[in-house]
């Protein structure tokens, strides 16, 4: 298993992240905020400059007003020296610059100067005579003629003159001689502007250090509640998971929200893991122990079959059981019986797994002992089913087909207790379907009625359990009983081509779909086979001379194979061993099925007789003498096969008979 | 195996009975040996049961033979079995054999 690895810097710091992210929400609401103030600021204090400006004109309006009533003069003649230093009093004690009346002229298109009073505090001794009241006549401006009309309360401006800038203010004046004047009272912009930047200044420290503060604690609140639980969550969880802590890790966390569930869920789930951990060890170590012995008990079952493949001189026999589980409830069996016969035995008792295959053992065993017997198969099915019936307290029955081959008389006698019909495979096929019985260990005191059939050598008895015909593919259907006929014609010939070709088309169908129940063949062939050894010298062909005349084969075909194995002989005498290797042996054997195989096997050197065989018509009689042995062997054998095969010399010639 | 010889020397018939093959094609050797100045020469077959390639062997000297000496050489009363193997070589259009 591979192991939680973090690369690093493969995560961001939830403390970074979170903090970025705050400072710069926060600089942006700052900005916002401080555009905000600046303007209100800004706006605040041309609001109170303008209504000091207008307090400051009321004032001096009615000084000026109040002069010009005690003296009994129109304004422009009403002021004297005496008048101008208390003026200058005033200007100094509400903090203007200078004060200046304007007179407009009759055609209220100019103005002149009627006074003008400047503060001495700022601008020194300033001479207010130097300004010629009369001569002085400036153009009046919109704003000035709408103040004359009434149209305007007030009118503020900026200018410029040899002090700097300056802002004006201006109303209208009147005395009781109908006489309009313009009122101006002009004060510092330099004062003003600084006085605005001051209270701005002011405003965004103020707005800065209230953010800042708020900042801190918004952050520190942020990381004792969320960052430190949320990185010790992560760095338990990530050492339970990378193996680091030990099993038993619980992660204790302050609060009482969200981040307090993940941890009491992930404690929680760690007292889960622990206790499941115990269980999954102990069930492993159980699982474990039920495999081995499973195993065993699977080797004692393939040791109660018998050998899958077995041969003799009178017959051939393949055999397989494939349980659906470790082991099954299928069985086969085959031994031989006194008097030249041999017991052949398929079964399946209900139920697949350990009771299956303990049944199965039980079965077996009954059909062995009882077998010795000797009392007919009749009887024996019984006795069988009987002692089933006795013994078994739990229900189970076994359908089994019987058979009892006598190799002299070539009949098989066989006994169906409710097993699938056996086939017996040539060019044809027939179905063994006659006086099925009951299966086994249902009834008990049952009889069991048997049949006979002759089968010929080279014939194959096909039996095999319901696994095989039900066998189920991923589209859930059966292979059935016409596709394993299908099957068995295509590959009839030869008894190991007909089991493994059952097996692989078996194995076809059912591919990628689970095994549904035990399956079990068995194939037996009939057959004649001798076996003998001799020395390579021409004068022990009589030996194979005898045995093929003692094969039951027509006298036609004994003479034939008789030229054939002389010519093959006498070949291997002269050619092979050459007459210099000193253990010249050579194996013969005959074996007649529904064909007849011959082998010839020597050890001597590589010969391969089957090259370069001469046409009947390619003869020359005058001038060669040698190639007519093997001519009449390729005329006579339809196979004629050479192997070199663990240096040795093998030979094989078929010839069909039917 | 056993060759029985009859006719009188210039028209020879010899008789089989049993095998000709490997064991006993030496027989037949030694019995064309012994010949010698016929005119002609006949093999009857009426009791041969088998022939090998080596008792061709020998049939085909025997034929050679009577090409060399200018004898007439025919097989008479070969069984099927036997006249088989000639056919099988395609013996039986060039020797002159009969059943």
């Amino acid at each position: 298993m591979n192991r939680l690895k973090f690369k690093k810097n493969q995560y961001r710091s939830l403390n970074k992240s979170l903090t970025l992210r705050l400072c710069i929400v926060f600089f942006v609401f700052l900005v916002i905020f401080s555009i905000i103030a600046c303007v209100f600021v800004v706006k605040t204090t041309w609001e109170t400059a303008i209504t000091e400006a207008c307090d400051n004109s009321v004032i001096l309006s009615s000084y000026v007003k109040d002069l010009s009533e005690s003296k009994n003069k129109p304004i422009r003649d009403a002021f004297d020296d005496h008048d101008k230093n208390t003026f200058k009093n005033i200007c100094k004690e509400i903090g203007l610059d200078y004060f200046y009346i304007f007179e407009p002229s009759q055609d209220k298109q100019k103005i002149s100067y009627v006074i003008l009073i400047a503060n001495e505090d700022r601008y020194g001794s300033f001479d207010e005579n130097s300004v010629d009241k009369n001569s002085i006549l400036y153009t009046l401006s919109d704003n000035e003629k709408q103040l004359l009309n009434d149209e305007i309360q007030y009118t503020t401006s900026i200018f410029e003159n040899r002090y700097g800038k300056e802002i004006a203010f201006m109303v209208k004046i009147s005395d009781e001689f109908n006489n309009n004047y313009i009122l101006g009272l002009d004060s510092s912009f330099q004062d003003a502007l600084t006085n605005i930047s001051m209270n701005c200044l002011f405003v965004l420290l103020f707005i800065v250090l209230i953010f800042v503060v708020i900042l801190f604690i918004t952050i520190f609140t942020i990381r004792k509640a969320v960052v430190a639980p949320s990185k010790k969550i992560s760095q338990g969880i990530y050492d339970y998971a990378t193996g680091k802590s030990n099993r038993n890790i619980q992660i204790h966390v302050k609060a009482n929200n969200e981040l307090k569930k993940i941890a009491d869920s992930f404690n929680y789930m760690v007292k889960k893991d622990a206790e499941y951990i115990t269980e999954i060890t102990s069930l492993t170590a159980q699982k474990n122990k039920n495999e081995t012995e499973l195993n065993i008990a699977a080797g004692i079952q393939r040791s109660i079959l018998a050998p899958e493949h077995f041969v003799n001189k009178n017959c051939e026999i393949y055999a397989s059981m494939n349980p659906c589980f470790e082991i099954g409830g299928d069985g086969y069996d085959y031994f031989e019986l006194p008097d030249n016969k041999i017991l052949l035995s398929i079964i399946d008792v209900s139920g697949k797994g350990i009771a299956g295959c303990m049944c199965m053992a039980l079965v077996s065993a009954l059909i062995r002992t009882i077998a010795k017997n000797d009392i007919g198969l009749c009887d024996m099915a019984s006795q069988i089913n009987d002692t089933i019936c006795q013994n078994s307290k739990l229900s189970f029955f076994v359908t089994a087909f019987i058979g009892i081959y006598d190799i002299k008389s070539h009949i098989l006698e066989y006994v169906n207790a409710g097993h699938n019909p056996s086939y017996l495979v040539d060019d044809d096929i027939k179905i063994l379907n006659e006086n099925t019985n009951v299966p086994l260990g249902i009834f008990e005191n049952e009889d069991f009625k048997s049949s006979k059939l002759k089968i010929d050598n080279g014939q194959t008895l096909f039996m095999y359990t319901d696994g095989v015909t039900e066998a189920v593919n991923s589209n859930k259907k059966f292979f059935g009983d016409d596709a394993l006929r299908r099957e068995l014609i295509k590959a009839y010939r030869d008894g190991k081509k007909l089991h493994e070709h059952i097996i692989s088309v078996l194995r076809e169908f059912t591919k990628s779909a689970e095994q549904s129940d035990d399956v079990t063949i068995l194939s037996f062939t009939p057959h004649i086979q001798f076996d003998i050894e001799l020395d390579a010298s021409t004068s022990q062909f009589s030996e194979i001379k005898n045995v093929i005349f003692s094969a039951d084969i027509s006298k036609d075909i004994q003479m034939q194979l008789c030229t054939v194995c002389e010519e093959v002989f006498t070949n291997i005498c002269f050619y092979s061993y050459n007459n210099k290797m000193d253990n010249k042996k050579v194996n013969f054997s005959l074996t007649v099925s529904d064909k007849i195989i011959i082998k010839f096997k020597d050890y001597g050197e590589e010969f391969d007789p089957t090259k370069n065989i001469i046409k009947a018509d390619e003869y020359d009689i005058d001038n060669s003498v040698g190639g007519l042995g093997r001519l009449i062997i390729k005329e006579i054998a339809d196979d004629f096969i050479y192997e070199r095969k663990d240096n040795t010399n093998v030979l094989t010639l078929k010839k069909k008979v039917r | 195996m056993e060759i029985t010889k009859s006719g009188d020397d210039k028209k020879v018939t010899l008789s089989f009975k049993g095998w000709l093959d490997t064991d006993t094609h030496f027989e037949l050797k030694e019995e064309l040996d012994k010949l010698s100045g016929m005119e002609s020469l006949t093999f009857d077959f009426a009791e041969l049961e088998y022939i090998s390639s080596s008792g061709l062997r020998e049939v085909i000297s025997a034929y050679k033979r009577s090409k060399d000496e200018d004898f007439a050489f025919k097989i008479i009363n070969a069984s099927p079995q036997v006249l088989s193997i000639f056919q099988m070589t395609g013996l039986d259009l060039k020797l002159n054999v009969s059943n």
